[in-house]
């Protein structure tokens, strides 16, 4: 039982950061309607600001992530002015073939100027050690970023519900044109849509910095998650993608307990088949 | 107040409106009558800035608005409510009418707006928590209206408020928009049913194939021979 | 039938004069290994073109095919001493029956779903094949070049026949595509495409010829696949059944030119240009050459949106506009 009980915590834990991931793909998708391939990037590049930060500086991930935060941000910003809205203006498929060139841009870019070996944090981290509960044994250097990816995933909720630019983003997903009417500027609210999943995945790479190897690639397995996490949970909404999210990531953990990972992960594309053959527009979808 | 000279305008170069032009003054009901297809809806779009001019002028209190984009308009103080009223579905009707008052920053002021909305239209605010989509359709037309009216504009462009309305409600929007024109509002009015427009209209404009063919006041219009003939069954 | 006009045959012999001479012309292995994937880069494309292009179903997992094609190659040899000339075929009936199961559970699906649902397809099998030692797990498989006679076994000693013999496939496919292309099958392809509600009320049953579509694409590519096998003796789930692979056959479709017959071929000899000569040149760069290749396909995708294909009509386009300029009278 107590397995089970660690499994789940476990998985909750991974499926944290995936969730973090798949709300950033939500966010894009139901504002801008693109499938962004570069947000498995963005975690990476949140990973290196982490890593660098603590190298260079010392810091423990925790502080470095506004920092990530706001790198990515402006990241986020400038990609979105300079590629993907001249991408908007043409053909759907090409958008999403800009997106996927850009990932591969951005990947071999960090092989290239930061290495391809795998790396962990070079100075020691404050959280470190155990509690022990008895039936669950709670490690603490994966308790912090959990609980970190649960504060962005809040910010980013009580952003988009509660403020004025928030709820510009969301009228804009729901009725480009009728936002533009009411006097809402629909680039800003792309532009600062985009750069904020851009900055969701930056403080989820740097929460993952915590407990999980970097390397330029490292992306690439959240992103295909991500993606179906996104499609199963309902496109274009962000609470759909969190709790899909935290779903796969307990899937994930349990049946990776007794099955090996190419059964896993079958079982887990089954499920996600079913359920969009179910619920077209997905579990929690509009 | 508005002027609109000679238009042609279309979608990805092909031209829907070839040669339109009309004139509002402040303070006015004009209206914008003309068949489906007529091109009523892309002058209008053309107007906001959605289309884009490739003949002609738009002239906006003397100023060229050619081209410039919708949100920037509703600084100006034109708002329109567009067809099919396009409300955001999901959020509440009272969320939707905040987000009419998007371009406004003190909020003690959006609240004041709210209020005297709600006071002229008792049955939205009875409604404000429910989501917007679950509405009737009449319902609808008057949040979306409502919403229009939340930046205070100045001018004020409805496009085909009454489509797929029961007559009776189309006599309680045209009651609200003649309440809203008295309020001192200029307002520009685009439809099908030509009838109860002209009735309600200081000067109306006939469109046909792309071009604003006739021109005149609501009642003159309503006697015309060719009009009645075209629109008002003869 | 159109009778070809003399301008129109000239341009062919040309073009044919000019495939027969370049292999001669740059005679080095290296010219033509990157013919040779020009080859299965225009065939990945032309398969791919017909449910992507024609159809409009993004499939983002078409990978599995690709690498079906090469092993049934590899496989078939290994275990049965066939000769690749019928193992491309079984090949491509294996990937058909595939793409048939797959199709069927997919293509009801749309846009980005379909998308997403094909790479998470794709992925299965990746992981599928990593972890089946039968076909060599991880390692891969390989095609033992013993003392095998040549031309039974496709296996040549000089490139350049491969060169020759797979031009020669590719014109063949070629034709095939160009006679399919003006049939009511990709008329109609081209109905459900543009409006699959109003194709279905005139009687088209959009799901049958989108399946029909996905599983000729499906074929196309396995003999690609093949073809790739038989040219590089050596593959492994790590360079044939990624998803960097599965965008690669959209890119070289995209970039060339989407749902129409030549744009593939363009997009595949533009691209495997840019790819192998960064690769040779820059790949001592810890990975430059793949940052240049992503930055050049942003620059054409975004600024040729409809393709390399459509350049010349653009120039035309550009052309009789200005000679008209001058006619159009100003308004008012």
């Amino acid at each position: 039982m107590s397995v089970f009980l660690q499994g789940l915590y476990e998985g909750i834990i991974n499926g944290s950061i995936l969730a973090l991931i798949a709300m950033g793909i939500a966010l894009v998708w139901g504002v801008m309607n693109i499938l962004s391939f570069s947000q498995g990037e963005f975690l990476m590049l949140g990973m290196f600001v982490s890593y660098y930060a603590n190298r260079l500086l010392g810091l423990d991930p925790i502080v470095a992530m506004p920092l990530s935060a706001l790198v990515l941000f402006v990241l986020g910003i400038i990609i979105y002015k300079l590629i993907i809205a001249r991408a908007l203006r043409g053909p759907i498929l090409s958008q999403r073939l800009i997106t996927f060139a850009l990932s591969m841009v951005l990947v071999y870019s960090a092989q290239l100027f930061f290495g391809a070996e795998y790396k962990t944090l070079p100075n020691p981290v404050k959280f470190s050690g155990t509690i022990d509960l008895g039936f669950l044994t709670i490690a603490k250097q994966k308790l912090v970023p959990f609980l970190l990816a649960l504060i962005v995933a809040g910010l980013l909720f009580w952003f988009l519900r509660y403020t004025r630019m928030g709820k510009a983003i969301q009228a804009t997903s729901m009725d480009r044109y009728a936002a533009g009417l009411v006097g809402i500027n629909p680039d800003r609210a792309y532009t600062i849509s985009f750069a904020l999943a851009s900055a969701v995945a930056g403080a989820a790479g740097c929460a993952l910095t915590y407990y999980y190897y970097l390397y330029p690639n490292v992306g690439a397995t959240f992103q295909l998650w991500g993606f179906i996490a996104v499609a199963m949970g309902g496109f274009g909404s962000i609470t759909g993608a969190f709790l899909s999210g935290l779903l796969m990531g307990i899937a994930d953990t349990l049946t990776g307990l007794y099955v090996n990972t190419a059964i896993k992960y079958i079982g887990v594309c089954v499920v996600f088949l079913v359920a969009v053959s179910f619920r077209p527009k997905g579990i929690f979808g509009k | 107040m508005l002027k609109v000279e000679h238009v042609k305008t279309g979608y990805d170069g092909v031209p829907v409106v070839h040669n339109a032009s009309l004139q509002v003054e402040q303070g006015s009901i004009v209206a914008l009558v003309g068949s489906n297809g007529s091109g009523k809806t892309s002058l209008l779009r053309a107007v906001t800035g959605a289309l884009p001019i490739m003949r002609g002028d738009i002239l906006y209190k003397g100023q060229s608005i050619a081209g410039v984009k919708s949100f920037k308009l509703v600084e100006m103080g034109i708002s329109m409510v567009p067809e099919g009223r396009h409300l955001f579905g999901k959020m509440s009707v009272r969320d939707n009418l905040l987000m009419g008052a998007y371009s406004v920053r003190d909020k003690g002021e959006i609240e004041k707006r709210l209020q005297s909305i709600y006071k002229l239209l008792p049955r939205v605010e009875e409604r404000q928590r429910q989501q917007a989509d679950t509405l009737s359709g009449g319902e609808q037309q008057m949040v979306a209206i409502a919403r229009g009216l939340m930046s205070k504009p100045e001018l004020l462009i409805l496009d085909e408020p009454s489509l797929g309305l029961m007559p009776k409600l189309v006599t309680e929007i045209f009651e609200f928009i003649q309440r809203i024109k008295d309020s001192g509002v200029t307002v520009i009015i685009v439809e099908q049913n030509a009838v109860a427009t002209l009735e309600m209209s200081d000067y109306a404009y006939v469109m046909q194939n792309g071009e604003t063919v006739l021109e005149g006041t609501g009642q003159a219009l309503l006697a015309d021979e060719q009009v009645k003939k075209a629109y008002l069954g003869g | 039938m159109k009778k070809l006009s003399s301008k129109r045959y000239l341009l062919w012999a040309g073009i044919l004069v000019i495939l027969i001479v370049l292999p001669l012309l740059f005679n080095t292995a290296f010219s033509h290994h990157i013919m040779t994937m020009m080859c299965i880069w225009a065939l990945l494309g032309m398969g791919w073109n017909f449910i992507g292009g024609y159809a409009g179903q993004i499939s983002n997992g078409h990978a599995i095919y690709y690498a079906f094609g090469a092993y049934a190659n590899a496989m078939l040899l290994q275990w049965f001493n066939l000769s690749p000339w019928i193992a491309m075929w079984v090949g491509c009936l294996l990937s058909a029956g595939i793409a048939f199961l797959i199709g069927k559970g997919l293509l009801r699906f749309r846009g980005h779903v379909f998308a997403i649902a094909t790479m998470a397809v794709a992925e299965c099998v990746r992981l599928i094949f990593i972890n089946t030692k039968a076909v060599g797990g991880a390692t891969g498989v390989y095609i033992f070049s013993a003392k095998l006679n040549p031309i039974l076994y496709m296996q040549f000693s000089s490139t350049r026949t491969y060169v020759y013999l797979y031009m020669a496939i590719v014109v063949c496919v070629l034709l095939f595509v160009r006679w399919l292309n003006k049939t009511k099958f990709c008329y109609y392809l081209r109905a459900i495409n543009g409006n699959e509600t109003a194709a279905e009320s005139a009687g088209i049953n959009a799901a049958n010829y989108k399946l029909l579509a996905y599983m000729l694409s499906a074929v196309i590519v396995s003999l690609a696949g093949s073809l790739y096998m038989q040219f590089m003796l050596y593959t492994d789930p790590s360079m044939i059944l990624t998803s960097n692979i599965s965008m690669m056959i959209v890119l070289v479709t995209v970039m060339g030119g989407v749902g129409t017959v030549y744009g593939p071929i363009i997009g595949a000899i533009v691209l495997t240009y840019i790819s192998e000569y960064t690769r040779v040149y820059l790949s001592h760069y810890n990975g430059l050459d793949m940052v240049i290749y992503g930055v050049l396909v942003i620059l054409i995708v975004l600024f040729i949106p409809d393709g390399l294909i459509s350049i010349p009509g653009r120039i035309k386009r550009h052309r009789e506009r200005r000679h008209t300029a001058g006619k159009e009278a100003p308004a008012k």
